[in-house]
């Protein structure tokens, strides 16, 4: 089930429907879940590879950082990432 | 013209001992209405005086059923004690009978954050000039009921101390009208903060330290079914001495302090997080750092008017 997420300023907010667990965005986390869930199909899980790929490509984001591995993490919890 | 209603402090005290006898007196605070019986004499006197603004009104219906009993046996007599009922249940210790109206706010509260999740109960003072509302949130010890308080004595309609209570159906802010409980410093703060200031006793020593309670003024209590939109979302902080200091906060910090400092929030989930989301994208957030109240109260005011004519320009 896909979480449901606002924009509030430039972070936002998701909430994870089956965990009930609220999961706060950062600027840049913000714009890593917006892009991610465009390129989904919202049901199934984005398969890893091919989104660290996307995102180094596409928005030129370093996925190695601290930051961006968390929100990955984050992603992954929410079931929008695959492992 | 509207008829002034019989409030409390105009009633009889053989009146009032009576509707407490037969627990038919009703406390209405707005979003929640509280039916209380109560045969301690000095519990009379000193509710008297804290909800002396509070009009005597008949209600078919009551939320919540409570009452203010002596101890059993020898603690009648014995270190007298006071007994909190809810339904004819006491979920808690007796507390010493002279700290009876404490006793009595504690109970209510400890109701209010256990039941009523027909809304999300924000832990934040609310206040209101017109029906534009301001969320005071903060945790305890950093100056919220102080600055709350004074800002009822200079002009805001107080809508409620301890619990901020948002309808997640209308996304307005319900009055739940209670006298603020100051503690130790706060309260002679407040006593001379201004003339007609209405405290009650200060009861020393409590778990939570001395508390006396704020009567809330007339015109609070007589909008208390009139609630107000948020406008604005403050983190006050005090510390003695500090020089008046506002930042805006991201958006996404201030829908975390607010969220996860509520009472009901994960009881609620996606309710409470759609209301709370919905509050901060119309409020801008502000941590604000005082040691002077006027001067913080006037920011407040500046930060509303900024707040409202932002919102009409949109």
């Amino acid at each position: 089930m896909r979480p449901l997420y606002r924009r509030l300023g430039e972070g936002g907010v998701a909430f994870d429907q089956q965990s009930w667990q609220t999961h706060i965005l950062t600027p840049a986390a913000t714009i890593i879940f917006e892009a991610l869930s465009e390129i989904g199909d919202g049901e199934q899980p984005l398969p890893l590879e091919p989104a660290l790929r996307f995102l180094r490509d596409e928005l030129e984001v370093d996925t190695d950082t601290d930051e961006i591995r968390q929100v990955l993490r984050s992603l992954q919890e929410m079931g929008m990432l695959g492992g | 013209m509207t008829a002034e209603p019989l409030r409390l402090r105009n009633l009889s005290p053989v009146i009032l001992r009576q509707r407490l006898a037969s627990a038919s007196l009703t406390l209405d605070y707005g979003a929640a209405v509280v039916r209380l019986g109560s045969d301690l004499a000095g519990f009379v006197a000193d509710l008297q005086r804290v909800y002396g603004a509070f009009a005597l009104v008949d209600a078919a219906f009551a939320d919540f059923h409570t009452q203010i009993r002596g101890g059993r046996g020898l603690r009648a007599y014995l270190r007298p004690q006071s007994r909190f009922l809810i339904d004819g249940v006491q979920p808690f210790d007796p507390f010493p009978q002279e700290q009876a109206l404490a006793h009595f706010e504690w109970g209510v509260n400890w109701c209010f954050a256990q039941r009523f999740n027909q809304h999300v109960l924000l832990h934040a003072g609310a206040l209101a000039l017109a029906d534009r509302g301001v969320i005071m949130a903060a945790p305890p010890g950093s100056g919220k009921s102080t600055l709350t308080a004074a800002m009822m004595l200079r002009g805001f309609r107080l809508l409620s101390d301890e619990f901020g209570v948002l309808c997640p159906r209308s996304g307005q802010l319900w009055p739940m009208l209670k006298p603020l409980a100051l503690k130790n410093r706060s309260i002679d703060v407040i006593r001379d903060y201004a003339e007609d200031v209405i405290l009650g006793p200060v009861y020393k020593g409590t778990r939570k330290g001395d508390v006396a309670h704020l009567a809330p003024g007339d015109t609070s209590v007589d909008a208390r079914r009139l609630p107000a939109h948020p406008r604005l979302v403050i983190f006050p902080s005090f510390r003695q001495g500090a020089a008046l200091s506002i930042r805006r906060l991201p958006a996404e910090e201030a829908f975390a302090h607010l969220a996860f400092n509520s009472f009901n929030y994960e009881v609620l989930g996606a309710i409470s997080f759609n209301a709370v989301a919905d509050v901060i994208e119309h409020c801008p957030a502000f941590a604000l750092e005082y040691s002077r109240l006027d001067e913080a109260i006037e920011s407040v005011r500046a930060l509303l008017a900024d707040a409202r004519a932002a919102s009409e320009r949109a």
